[in-house]
C-alpha cells in the first residue's frame, strides 16, 4: 500500500531535474499554499515595503535637516560608500546571527541597506540648491523653516527621490537574498529552483521577482515625477535616475 | 590582557569576542592562522583571489563593453535613450533573479556568474564615459580641429584623456559595487569570499562569517584607493584644476 | 536524506587545489608515459571526489578521497556540489566519480516508490538500480545516519508524543520545517502525507537542511517537527527524534557510490577499508568535530585516516 499510494503522488509532483516551465505553472501548489507564488508574492511585497517605511521614516529628516544645515555631509557620504561595499549576504547573514532567523533579520537588514542611499541622495540633493536662490528667499524674509519648505524641498525633490527610488529597487532586490536566512518571499521559489535544479520555479520565480522590481522602479519613478514642480520639469527635461543616484552616492 | 575580561560589560564582550576567541566568537583567531595557508577549504587567500579574479574579469569586460557603446552613442544620438534604458533595467534586476534566469541557460558556471556580474557594470560605467565624453569643452575640441588632427586621433589624444576622471569615477562605484556582489555568486556555485559567509551561516560559525564580510569591505577601500590613486597619475591636471 | 545543510554553495573546487591537482596529474602523466614500457601499470587512476553541501558528507569525501591518496590514486575534490538532485547528476555525467552516499535515502532517489526496506535488501535493489546507470555501490558501512522526524523537547513532553503515529493526535495541519527538496521526497513531506496520512502544512526553510533554519523554526513554533538528522548532536538535548513507526524512512548506513569504470578490486579494497572502519559513534564524534568545535572537515578527515590506520 505505502509504496503503492507513493509513486502515484510522485510521478505528478514537480520532480527535481524534470520540472520544466510548463510543469510548475501546470501544478496546482504553484498558486496555492504557503509555497505558492502568490503567498510568496504578499510576503516579498510586504516585507519590502515594511523596510522602506521604516528607512524612509529613520533616513529623511536627517538627510534633509543635514542637508539644510549643511552639517554631517562627509561623514553620511563616507558611511554610505563603504556600506555599499558591506555585501548584502553579510547584512543578512549578521542580523540573523544577532536577531535569530527569519523575517525580524531580514527586516532590519533591509532597513539598514536602505537608509545610506536615502540620507546620501536626500543631503547631496538638498547641498545642489543653488546657494543664490537661497540667499535671495532669506533676503525677502523667509525664515529658516520657510527656506526649507518652500524653496529647498521642491528644488531638492528629484534627486532626493532618485535615492529612494535606488533605495526601493535595492530593498526588492535584497528581500529576494532574504529567503537565505529564512524569510519566505520570492526568493524561497527562486533558491528552491536552484537547491533542486528546477527550471520551473527558477524561471517563473526569477521573472516574478524582476517584475516586482520593475514596478517598484516604474512606481517610484511615477512618485518623483508627481513631486517635481512644473516650473523644474520644464527646466531640466530629465529626471534623475538611478545612476544619478549612484554617482551622488560616491560624492 | 586578561584584565579585559575582569573589567566587565563591554570590555569583556570585547575581549570574548576579539582577543580570548574561541569558536563562538566573532573571530576565532586559530581559525584565521590556519587558514592563512593556501589550498585549504577555507584558505583565505584563496578565496580573496577567487573574489579579486571575477571582479577584475567582470569590470574588466564591463569597460570593454561600455567605453564602446558610449563611443557609437557619441556618434548616433538617438542610441542615448535606448542604450541607458536597457542598461537601466538591467541594473534593476534583483541579482539572484538574474542568476537564476541564467542557469538554465549556462549552467551553474563562472559563465553565468560573469553574465551577471557584467550586466551590472554597464549603466554605471556607459553613463559615466558617456558623462566624461560630452564633458569636454567645445573650445577644446575646435582647437583640436584647427590643429588638423583627425577625428580619431582627436579622440584618442584630447577626449579620452579629458574623459577619463568621469570613467575612473564610473569604475570607482563599479568596481565596489561589484566586489559586494560576488558574494551572491556563491549560488551559482562561485562566490569568493561569499563561499565562507555561507559555510559560517550554515555551520553556526561567525568567525567564517566576519573573515568574508570584512574581507569584502578591505578588497573594496583598497580597490577604491588604487583606482583613486589611478586617476591622479593619469590626469595630474584635474588635480591642480578641481581638487575632490 | 540530508543534503546540503551547507547551502547551495555549487559545484565548488577549490581554485588551489585544482590547480595544484591538474599541474601535478600532468607531470605525473608525462613519466609514467616516459616509463610505461617498463611498468605495466602505467599512471595512477585519477578519482574526482564529489560531496554534498552539507559538513558531514564533506568529511567523509575527504575521509574516502585521502585513503584513496594514501593507496595511490590520483584525487582531485569537487566538494558541496549541493543536494542530491544535483550531485546525482554531475556523477553520471562523468563531472565527479565517487560520492559518499546513504544507502537508503540514495535507493529512494533512484526508486521513489521503494520504502521501508532492511538494509541488506535495499544495498541489493541499490546495486541493480545503479548498475544501470554505469555506478557501483560499494559495501555500506556499519555507520549510519538517517533522516529522522524531530521536534523541542517541550513540544514532545507537553504533547506526550513518542512516535510520528502520534501526530495524529495533534490537531491537523501538522506544521513540518524542512528544506525545498524536502516537498518532492517520498522519505519527507510525500511520507508523511501518504505512510502515515497525516495532513501537513509545508514551512520551507530553503536551503537549510536540518540546520539553523530548520532548527530556528522550531524554536520559534513556526512548524512543530522538522526534518533532522540522526547525528545531529543537537539531538536528545534540545530536540527528541520520533520513532518511524511504521519505517518510511530508510537505512541511512554510508555507502561510496563509484562510477564504475574507475571500479577495479584494489578501489573497492581501498574504500571498504574505511567503509568498515567507521561507525555510527565515530560518525557523531566527526559531525561534533567540524559541526560543534568548528574544526575544518579535511582536517578532521585527517585525523580520522591517521587514528584509524588508514593513512
Amino acid at each position: 500500500m505505502r509504496a503503492g499510494g507513493l509513486s502515484g503522488s510522485v510521478l505528478a509532483a514537480c520532480r527535481p531535474g524534470h520540472c520544466g516551465i510548463g510543469t510548475y505553472v501546470a501544478e496546482h501548489s504553484t498558486w496555492s499554499g504557503p509555497d505558492g507564488l502568490p503567498h510568496r508574492l504578499v510576503q516579498h511585497v510586504e516585507l519590502s515595503a515594511e523596510a522602506m517605511v521604516v528607512a524612509l521614516a529613520l533616513a529623511l529628516p536627517v538627510a534633509v535637516v543635514l542637508g539644510h544645515l549643511a552639517r554631517g555631509g562627509v561623514l553620511a557620504v563616507n558611511i554610505s560608500n563603504v556600506g555599499r561595499a558591506v555585501p548584502s549576504l553579510a547584512v543578512l547573514v549578521i542580523g540573523a546571527r544577532i536577531y535569530g532567523i527569519g523575517t525580524l533579520p531580514a527586516f532590519l537588514a533591509l532597513v539598514v541597506l536602505a537608509i545610506p542611499p536615502i540620507v546620501t541622495n536626500g543631503y547631496t540633493a538638498m547641498r545642489q540648491v543653488d546657494a543664490d536662490v537661497r540667499d535671495a528667499a532669506v533676503g525677502q524674509g523667509l525664515s529658516g523653516v520657510q527656506v526649507l519648505r518652500r524653496i529647498e524641498l521642491p528644488l531638492a525633490l528629484p534627486l532626493l527621490m532618485a535615492g529612494v527610488r535606488t533605495a526601493g529597487v535595492q530593498v526588492v532586490a535584497t528581500a529576494t537574498l532574504a529567503a537565505y536566512v529564512g524569510s519566505g518571499g520570492l526568493g524561497a521559489t527562486v533558491l528552491s529552483g536552484l537547491v533542486n535544479d528546477e527550471v520551473g520555479p527558477e524561471v517563473v520565480g526569477g521573472l516574478t521577482v524582476v517584475g516586482l522590481a520593475a514596478l517598484a522602479e516604474l512606481g517610484l519613478a511615477a512618485v518623483q515625477r508627481a513631486l517635481t514642480s512644473d516650473g523644474l520639469r520644464r527646466r531640466s527635461g530629465r529626471q534623475p535616475t538611478l545612476a544619478d543616484a549612484m554617482a551622488a552616492d560616491m560624492g | 590582557m586578561d584584565g579585559l575580561l575582569a573589567l566587565g560589560g563591554p570590555w569583556h564582550w570585547f575581549a570574548r569576542n576579539f582577543v580570548h576567541t574561541d569558536q563562538h566568537s566573532w573571530v576565532w583567531w586559530q581559525f584565521v592562522r590556519r587558514n592563512l595557508a593556501r589550498g585549504r577549504e577555507f584558505s583565505i587567500p584563496d578565496r580573496v583571489l577567487e573574489h579579486v579574479g571575477l571582479t577584475l574579469v567582470a569590470v574588466g569586460i564591463g569597460l570593454v563593453v561600455s567605453v564602446p557603446l558610449a563611443l557609437a552613442v557619441r556618434r548616433w544620438r538617438w542610441l542615448e535613450q535606448p542604450v541607458l534604458w536597457v542598461t537601466g533595467a538591467i541594473f534593476t534586476i534583483p541579482s539572484l533573479a538574474l542568476f537564476a534566469l541564467l542557469v538554465p541557460l549556462t549552467g551553474l558556471s563562472t559563465t553565468t556568474a560573469e553574465i551577471g556580474l557584467v550586466g551590472y557594470t554597464l549603466l554605471i560605467l556607459v553613463r559615466n564615459t558617456l558623462a566624461g565624453l560630452d564633458g569636454v569643452p567645445a573650445e577644446v575640441m575646435e582647437a583640436a580641429d584647427a590643429m588638423g588632427l583627425s577625428p580619431r586621433r582627436r579622440l584618442l589624444r584630447v577626449e579620452v584623456p579629458l574623459a577619463l576622471p568621469a570613467v575612473i569615477a564610473g569604475l570607482r562605484i563599479a568596481t565596489v559595487t561589484t566586489i559586494g556582489l560576488v558574494t551572491v555568486t556563491l549560488f551559482v556555485g562561485q562566490g569568493g569570499l561569499g563561499q565562507l559567509i555561507d559555510d559560517g551561516f550554515h555551520r553556526q560559525f561567525p568567525t567564517q562569517v566576519t573573515v568574508g564580510t570584512v574581507g569584502c569591505v578591505v578588497l573594496a577601500v583598497l580597490a577604491d584607493v588604487t583606482l583613486l590613486g589611478a586617476e591622479r597619475l593619469f590626469t595630474p591636471w584635474s588635480r591642480a584644476r578641481s581638487p575632490r | 536524506m540530508r543534503l546540503h545543510r551547507g547551502g547551495i554553495v555549487g559545484a565548488v573546487m577549490l581554485a588551489v587545489v585544482a590547480a595544484a591537482c591538474t599541474s601535478s596529474s600532468s607531470s605525473t602523466q608525462s613519466t609514467a608515459s616516459t616509463t610505461a614500457v617498463g611498468g605495466a601499470k602505467g599512471a595512477p587512476t585519477s578519482i574526482t571526489v564529489g560531496s554534498a553541501g552539507f559538513s558531514e558528507n564533506v568529511t567523509l569525501a575527504r575521509i574516502y578521497g585521502g585513503a584513496l591518496e594514501k593507496a595511490g590514486y590520483k584525487v582531485s575534490y569537487k566538494l558541496k556540489i549541493g543536494a542530491r538532485e544535483v550531485v546525482e547528476p554531475a556523477l553520471e555525467s562523468g563531472q565527479i566519480d565517487l560520492v559518499p552516499e546513504y544507502a537508503g535515502n540514495y535507493l529512494n532517489f533512484l526508486d521513489p516508490a521503494v520504502n521501508g526496506l532492511p538494509l541488506d535488501q535495499a544495498t541489493t535493489q541499490l546495486q541493480a538500480k545503479a548498475k544501470t546507470k554505469g555506478l557501483t555501490v560499494l559495501t555500506p558501512s556499519a555507520a549510519a545516519d538517517g533522516d529522522v522526524v524531530a521536534a523541542t523537547k517541550d513540544f514532545v513532553a507537553k504533547n506526550s508524543l513518542t512516535s510520528i503515529s502520534d501526530l495524529k493526535k495533534l490537531p491537523a495541519p501538522v506544521s513540518l520545517a524542512g528544506p525545498a527538496e524536502c516537498q518532492t521526497r517520498p522519505t519527507c513531506l510525500l511520507g508523511l502525507q501518504s505512510v502515515y496520512g497525516l495532513q501537513v502544512k509545508f514551512v520551507s526553510t530553503g536551503t537549510d537542511s536540518g540546520g539553523p533554519v530548520t532548527k530556528a523554526a522550531l524554536d520559534k513554533g513556526d512548524a512543530v517537527i522538522g526534518r533532522l538528522f540522526s547525528t545531529d548532536t543537537d539531538l536528545g538535548k534540545k530536540y527528541v527524534a520520533l520513532d518511524d513507526d511504521k519505517n518510511f524512512q530508510l537505512a541511512g548506513n554510508i555507502v561510496p557510490v563509484v562510477r564504475s569504470s574507475k571500479v577495479d578490486d584494489k578501489l573497492a579494497q581501498t574504500l571498504d577499508k574505511v567503509s568498515a572502519a567507521l561507525t555510527t559513534a565515530k560518525l557523531t564524534a566527526l559531525d561534533d568535530q567540524t559541526d560543534n568545535q568548528k574544526q575544518d572537515p579535511a582536517d578532521v578527515a585527517t585525523m580520522f585516516l591517521k587514528q584509524n590506520n588508514l593513512g
